[in-house]
């Protein structure tokens, strides 16, 4: 569809053009822009389904509406030195795409079974990384770690509950 | 009645000069291109993810598993080389819907991949619009190829402003309702909005970003929070009101800008194409600003010209530089 609609040069000894012409031109933009509001209004439904469904271009914009709770869960990736030392590892080793979007896909792998998979995959880059903190780390573990949330903004980092989806080891060439 | 659709008619289909749907392509056109250009590598690699994680949203969903990531690279490619003709008003009957087609089908595509980027809405509705309507009639090549004189101010050059501003505004309104229906009037007391700013800062630190640089110093004070949703709530169910005036569009713009702004200081969170203003650029006569600076650095050129001739030259240098760097 192409709703260019070309308007007369100034100065130009031309008519308007026929009144017909002239308005089935200002339904087709009307149609369009009612088309577009609708489109962009019409996803405000999904608050009221039960199993909400988001979408793209045209999103209900859930963001900042989710119901929380005093504890919350996240699905994250720890690390461990040789003296058994706990290390939070960089959600950039598990995928691309940006934090949120990582963090999504590690919980989803988790959901679907695939935390041993994930694990070696985290352990082969970080065994692959120099940098330190990530150079004295030999375990990793695919954890969901349940929170207080006033305790942890409170400095209480400790989780309340922690489950361990899965555990391997850093294998390096060079040890 | 008639009255009524006399009134909204006029309203809607107000005019426009050519230079200012110009304006609005060739700005929105150059951040997209940045925006996209330094998100090529990262598009890419997004394309090659694990099959198990594609959950195709919007055209996307026509397909039943991931293309080839060298398709997809060949898309983004063909999308970023007809952006430059889409900034340059180059053909734009055939390249400017082509171009917000397949904008629009690249960010389908990158949200497939279990999460959708709400800050990119706007972006992408704006360029399709812009794409479909006789935004190169000025300031392009096709107008410069075609030789004809200004287009004068005219009703094809207003409605697709009057449709950007109003899906701006519809997209906010949309976004209050979502907090309206899942807390009721209670989410402006503003413990939705401090636990949402806590739940993000837990996810962050906990996968090894630091949390928002603010979060940590206004977490325990509340009667903030209780401001920022009354504020939160006000702009958002109140954001088809912005359509009813210029100052209180502008008003409205200012604020919700800050509101941007706001999440990124506490949150972290950038929304770069709301933070940079061009997601409300279509409330300004921005072809002013253009005109204005055009015909300052002309001024500036000419004055250089008479007096030091090498510096005007230096001066050029420096200006097509900085354009190419940025």
């Amino acid at each position: 569809m192409n709703i260019h609609i070309p308007a007369a040069p100034t100065g130009a000894n031309c008519e308007l053009s026929p009144a017909s012409s002239f308005g089935a031109r200002k339904w087709l933009a009307t149609g369009t822009s009612l088309a577009l509001l609708i489109a962009v209004l019409l996803p405000i439904r999904e608050n009221w389904k039960a199993t909400p469904v988001d979408g793209f271009p045209f999103s209900y914009f859930p963001m900042f509406s989710l119901e929380r709770g005093e504890t919350y869960q996240v699905t994250h990736l720890v690390g461990f030195d040789a003296r058994d030392q706990r290390t939070l590892i960089h959600h950039s080793f598990a995928g691309t795409g940006g934090f949120n979007q990582v963090r999504r896909q590690i919980r989803k792998k988790v959901q679907n079974g695939k935390a041993e998979g994930l694990c070696r995959s985290v352990a082969r880059r970080v065994a692959a990384s120099p940098e330190a903190p990530i150079a004295g780390v030999n375990r990793i573990q695919i954890v969901t770690g349940e929170y207080k949330i006033n305790e942890f903004f409170a400095g209480n980092r400790a989780p309340v509950n922690e489950t361990v989806h899965a555990n391997c080891t850093v294998e390096r060439s060079n040890p | 009645m008639t009255r009524w659709i006399k009134r909204l008619s006029d309203y809607w289909f107000s005019e426009a000069p050519a230079a200012r749907l110009a304006a609005l392509r060739i700005l929105i056109g150059m951040f997209v291109l940045y925006y996209v250009g330094v998100r090529y590598d990262m598009f890419v690699k997004i394309a090659r993810t694990d099959e198990s994680l594609f959950a195709p949203v919007g055209l996307a969903a026509l397909l039943s598993k991931p293309i080839e990531a060298t398709l997809f690279e060949a898309l983004l490619i063909a999308t970023l080389l007809l952006n430059v003709a889409f900034i340059l008003g180059w053909k734009h009957r055939v390249t400017g819907p082509l171009f917000g087609g397949l904008l629009l089908w690249v960010f389908c595509y990158r949200n497939s991949w279990s999460m959708i980027f709400h800050n990119d809405n706007g972006m992408v509705m704006q360029v399709v619009l812009l794409g479909l309507t006789a935004s190169a009639d000025a300031w392009s090549i096709d107008a410069l190829r075609r030789g004809a004189p200004a287009m004068r101010a005219d009703w094809r050059y207003g409605w697709p402003i009057r449709l950007m501003c109003a899906l701006i505004t519809a997209t906010y309104f949309v976004s209050g309702v979502a907090k309206l229906a899942s807390h009721g009037v209670a989410w402006a007391d503003g413990n939705a909005l401090r636990a949402q700013v806590a739940v993000d800062g837990m996810r962050k630190e906990l996968l090894g970003d630091p949390a928002g640089p603010l979060s940590y110093v206004l977490f325990d004070e509340v009667w903030l929070f209780t401001l920022m949703g009354i504020g939160t709530l006000v702009l958002e169910l109140g954001a088809p009101l912005a359509l009813l005036g210029r100052r209180l569009s502008w008003f409205w713009v200012v604020n919700i800008w800050l509101m941007h702004w706001s999440i990124f200081f506490i949150m972290g969170i950038t929304f770069r194409y709301q933070m940079a203003g061009f997601l409300f650029l279509a409330f300004f006569p921005v072809e002013r600003g253009i005109e204005w600076a055009g015909s300052k650095l002309s001024k500036l050129s000419l004055l250089l010209k008479r007096t030091n001739p090498r510096m005007a030259h230096m001066l050029a240098a420096a200006v097509l530089t900085g354009a190419t760097l940025v």
